[in-house]
């Protein structure tokens, strides 16, 4: 799948990729999205790490978590759903384990983190801060809060600042907060996020849903419910991230069912600053290697010397 | 080392009605693929369906630098497949997963259990066991549905292993199921120089589990789950394990820590 162009000597010189999020400085615009590309090391003999923008880490959590019972995937049209419940081994497992692995090569590691409690978040955020190579950190907002028995933090505009806040007094790290699309408003969210002390915006997570199996007469997930992936939400994503580009002062890091280069492109003409491939590396675990060279290829095209041009550029 | 290729396909034979055996010319995969294995297809690229499938190896030629795969043509993405003609190129991430092990040994008993589509990797088990010349004695118990669907008893029948063909509704072979023949076996099976290796439906997987486990018979288990990525990072396909920390059970990822799971070693939920 992967096809290697033939530089010819009478090319102009390469358009640049860099992109600069806030702090945060990226050599490319696209990302690996967190829970579609584990912790790097099991996608490393496939894919030039060093070539990626930025690696997103599975979500940690303060202690291990065993996850759902299956099943937790179903495929749908265009898409999947998954309910996963954030099977990973623990903040420990991942400091002493996964992160060393991820220092060695030549790509920002941005960790994301989820809890059902304010305080949990701010204890992962101190002990990330604290440990060597980890350039950002990225909040899951879309868990729910067990001191509001259950309601998801990333829903409620005044839950959102909360946590947020807690989280910024224990770092220094440069703060994404990825917004969940199941609200009314998007943008007032995003907005509680930023007076939180959000640096950077990530969206859109997954889109809740559910899969009925007629014959059985059962959901297809133990959960019952899971969150929509796949190029099925791409435009209910890129519409939200026009939105919030549009609403809040930050960068925005777009995803949301991009599967190629030019899904990426229409998500930085949208107004994101970078993008992160999910779902798609599960079907093509070179999805993101071929979005980098794609984009390349069209600033080239197009005569654009930066991609820092492209961004927010759509018009009517 | 897996590879992620375009495939060209070399040939695409009807072996019943409903199965087909595809084979593809990708010689890193030959070379390496191992009985268990498996390869991970993409049928199309127009998200339909979107993700990819797995298939166990049924064949490698080294010498041609191709494998193959058996599979049932009951779903959108196997009646795909069989549309595929000889020459076109089919996506693959392969070889995936782990692979049978056996030791080499005279007194050993090999008991390989077969159900349906569950049959391709021990074909491969088998024709690696005879050709290396491990040993021992090699007994395939080799169930299906149906006459049509019963996969490599032909070939197996050539082999020099003990072969137990059986059929559902009696179409070919004995009339009955897998376990019948292993239940009947293990009377005869001294724990300690007798593996069974099983791949086929769950609910047979659990039925030779339970057989073997309470006498202590090690086991290997195929297991089949749906697998979203393969590349040991959706956890989508994950299998309950004994595990001695809190909770007591532990989620493995079928695609990387498995197919293969030791028998003792599985918790099958209802």
């Amino acid at each position: 799948m992967s096809t290697s162009s033939v530089k010819l000597p009478d090319q102009p010189p390469t358009a640049s990729l860099a992109v600069t999020l806030g702090r945060l400085k990226l050599k490319n615009p696209v990302m690996v999205a967190s829970g579609t590309f584990g912790f790097g090391s099991e996608y490393a003999d496939l894919v030039d790490l060093n070539r990626l923008g930025a690696i997103v880490v599975k979500a940690v959590t303060l202690k291990p978590r065993v996850g759902n019972p299956m099943p937790r995937m179903v495929e749908t049209a265009a898409g999947c759903l998954n309910a996963i419940g954030l099977q990973n081994p623990g903040l420990d497992a991942f400091l002493t384990e996964k992160l060393p692995y991820l220092r060695q090569f030549d790509c920002p590691v941005i960790v994301n983190i989820a809890a059902d409690r304010a305080e949990e978040f701010s204890a992962l955020a101190e002990r990330l801060s604290e440990a060597e190579g980890v350039a950002a950190l990225e909040m899951n907002i879309s868990c729910p809060n067990q001191a509001t028995g259950g309601i998801e933090f990333g829903v409620d505009p005044k839950m959102t600042e909360m946590v947020v806040k807690s989280v910024r007094g224990k770092t220094d790290l440069p703060l994404i907060v990825k917004l969940s699309p199941n609200v009314t408003d998007i943008t007032v969210i995003a907005r509680a996020a930023v007076s939180g002390g959000a640096d950077i915006l990530s969206l859109v997570n997954t889109f809740v849903g559910t899969a009925i199996n007629a014959k059985t007469r059962k959901f297809r997930l133990a959960n019952r419910t899971g969150g929509l992936s796949g190029p099925a939400i791409k435009p209910l994503a890129l519409y939200m991230v026009w939105r919030v580009a549009n609403a809040v002062p930050v960068p925005i890091i777009g995803m949301g069912g991009i599967m190629t280069a030019t899904d990426a492109i229409e998500f930085l003409l949208a107004g994101a600053g970078a993008v992160a491939i999910g779902t798609a590396n599960f079907v093509n675990p070179t999805a993101s290697l071929q979005a980098i060279d794609g984009i390349r290829e069209y600033l080239q095209e197009y005569g654009f010397h930066s991609v820092t041009e492209i961004i927010g550029k759509v018009s009517s | 080392m897996r590879v992620q290729c375009d495939a060209p396909i070399l040939d695409h034979q009807q072996l019943s009605d409903c199965e087909f055996e595809i084979t593809l010319h990708a010689p890193e995969v030959a070379k390496q693929a191992a009985p268990g294995q498996f390869a991970h297809l993409l049928l199309s690229n127009n998200y339909d369906p979107l993700l990819r499938r797995p298939f166990s190896v049924y064949r490698v030629n080294r010498d041609e630098g191709s494998f193959s795969m058996v599979y049932l043509a009951r779903g959108v993405f196997t009646q795909g497949l069989r549309q595929k003609r000889v020459g076109q190129l089919v996506p693959i991430v392969a070889p995936l997963g782990n692979r049978f092990v056996y030791e080499p040994d005279d007194d050993r008993t090999h008991v390989l259990v077969a159900g349906g589509v569950g049959a391709p990797p021990l074909c491969f088990l088998a024709r690696e066991m005879v050709g290396s010349g491990c040993g021992g004695r090699i007994v395939v118990i080799n169930g299906a549905r149906s006459r049509s669907h019963l996969i490599g008893a032909h070939e197996l029948s050539q082999m020099p292993v003990e072969l137990h063909v059986l059929t559902d509704d009696g179409s070919t072979g004995c009339k009955g199921i897998v376990t019948d023949v292993l239940a009947d076996m293990l009377t005869e099976l001294n724990p300690s120089m007798a593996t069974v290796y099983a791949c086929g439906p769950t609910a047979m997987l659990r039925a030779v589990t339970d057989l073997i486990v309470p006498v202590g018979i090690p086991g290997q288990v195929s297991v089949e789950t749906p697998m979203p990525c393969a590349l040991g990072v959706c956890m989508g396909c994950v299998i309950k394990l004994h595990h001695a920390a809190p909770p007591g059970f532990i989620y493995k990822r079928s695609c990387a820590d498995g197919p293969i799971f030791a028998a003792d070693q599985i918790i099958w939920d209802n």
